[in-house]
């Protein structure tokens, strides 16, 4: 005899079985067995259960446990870091991971509105960037890889005001038509008037336009315009605070653009 | 994880929370297995009917009153109460000698009514052989046969209830293997 043919002879073994009419009886029996033994017990508390559900928890997925730690892990890694190089400046190492994260935050913001105020945004942490690098050293004292670097600054602040600028100017058709950016002074009071007057458009826009905003100079682009010109006479200090002025004009635009959408839709009612 | 696995593990919450219908399906899904096991052990109808009752009797209690970490999984817990309940029952009886009442012929005479005379003869015969041969083997040899070629359990699950390592056990079935292929080989 081979070996397959033991084991086809074991395999008969199977047959071995208890008599069912026993099997049936001694069902019986130990049901009333276990039935008696459990009057005995206390009832399950809340804990208890909890902790038996956690136990075949653990014991039902250790690798898809494992797989949610890493994934954790990655992000709040990620996450972390990112905060990390908020405050970086050229040549930290995590200067890198903010760049990215920048270029990830536009490309992921399809509405232009956002995309320009994210632009301004960078911008405006580029200008950050290079003041912290001018108040460290004076120029004086700059080594030629120093000059080398700020160079490489303004020249990235450049290339960032020209992208808002590009950006500010894909916005502003779209942006005439549905929401008048520019005007919005004058739109916001005309749409005022003619709730509380029923007078169509007031008399003098412009005058009305002024005195509701006292800045003078509301175009983001047009100050966008400026600070590159004092980025290329190398004034830095007035290009960084006109760039601060640029990003809070797009932030108060953007306020007084709701205004707008609250007075049209008011009238369109 | 095995879909078997998931299933034994729900049946195993359920008993722990005495749900009686939970009992009754365990006891359908082992007995026959757990009975086979202890049959070859003791070799004896009523004794194997008896062990087999309190195995899931105990596992019962013990699952009431212990957690799953001990084992690994419920099959071999319902095995490793079936083992030690055996060693009991043989150190108490260590000098008692048992008559089946069954006499000859227990229930290991297997009709197969699907081959033919001869062949059944034959067959019968080199079943007894194998029969009988197996029951000089060693007893650790007898049990990780019948765990690995009658119950058909995976090498892991023998490795669980033996508490042993899996080459160990793979080295132990395959030395039993020899043996029983040995003693039939003499005749």
């Amino acid at each position: 005899m081979n070996e397959k043919e033991i084991l086809n002879q074991l395999n008969k073994f199977q047959n071995v079985k208890p008599d069912d009419a026993w099997k049936k009886s001694n069902r019986d029996i130990l049901l009333s067995q276990i039935s008696n033994s459990q009057s005995k017990n206390v009832e399950f508390s809340w804990l208890q259960n909890f902790r038996m559900q956690m136990q075949a928890l653990t014991n039902l997925s250790q690798p898809a446990m494992a797989v949610v730690l890493i994934m954790l892990f990655i992000v709040s890694g990620g996450t972390f870091g990112l905060r990390a190089s908020k405050d970086t400046k050229p040549g930290d190492s995590l200067y890198i991971a903010k760049i990215i994260s920048e270029k990830a935050q536009l490309a992921v913001a399809f509405d232009q509105e956002k995309k320009m105020k994210l632009g301004m945004q960078f911008v405006g942490n580029r200008a950050d960037e290079l003041s912290q690098v001018l108040a460290s050293k004076s120029s004086e004292t700059m080594s030629e890889a120093e000059k080398q670097e700020v160079n490489e600054l303004v020249n990235n602040l450049k290339q960032e005001i020209k992208n808002v600028a590009r950006q500010a100017e894909k916005n502003q058709p779209v942006a005439v038509i549905e929401e008048p950016v520019e005007d919005e002074g004058m739109v916001y009071t005309a749409g005022s008037g003619r709730t509380e007057n029923g007078v169509q458009v007031s008399e003098n826009p412009q005058a009305v336009a002024s005195s509701s905003t006292p800045v003078i100079e509301t175009n983001p682009n047009t100050i966008l315009q400026q600070a590159r010109e004092l980025l290329d006479q190398a004034n830095y200090d007035a290009a960084i605070s006109k760039l601060e002025e640029a990003g809070n004009a797009v932030n108060a635009e953007s306020g007084e653009v709701k205004g707008v959408e609250a007075s049209s839709t008011e009238e369109v009612k | 994880m095995t879909n078997r696995n998931l299933k034994e593990k729900i049946l195993y919450l359920r008993l722990k929370q005495k749900d009686k219908e939970a009992f009754i399906e365990a006891y359908d899904l082992y007995l026959d297995d757990i009975y086979r096991f202890i049959f070859f052990k003791v070799s004896n109808k009523e004794e194997a009917e008896d062990l087999a009752s309190s195995v899931f009797l105990k596992a019962w209690n013990h699952i009431q009153n212990n957690s799953i970490s001990d084992f690994k999984t419920l099959k071999a817990l319902f095995y490793k109460i079936a083992r030690n309940l055996v060693i009991d029952y043989y150190r108490s009886n260590a000098n008692k000698k048992d008559v089946s009442i069954d006499g000859d012929e227990n229930c290991l005479n297997i009709p197969d009514e699907r081959q033919d005379l001869l062949a059944k003869i034959d067959n019968s015969n080199d079943f007894q052989n194998v029969r009988e041969k197996m029951l000089d083997l060693k007893e650790e040899y007898r049990e990780v046969l019948i765990l690995k070629y009658v119950n058909e359990l995976s090498i892991t699950e023998i490795a669980n209830i033996l508490d042993k390592t899996k080459g160990n056990v793979r080295v132990l079935v395959y030395r039993a293997l020899n043996a029983l292929r040995g003693n039939v080989e003499e005749k």
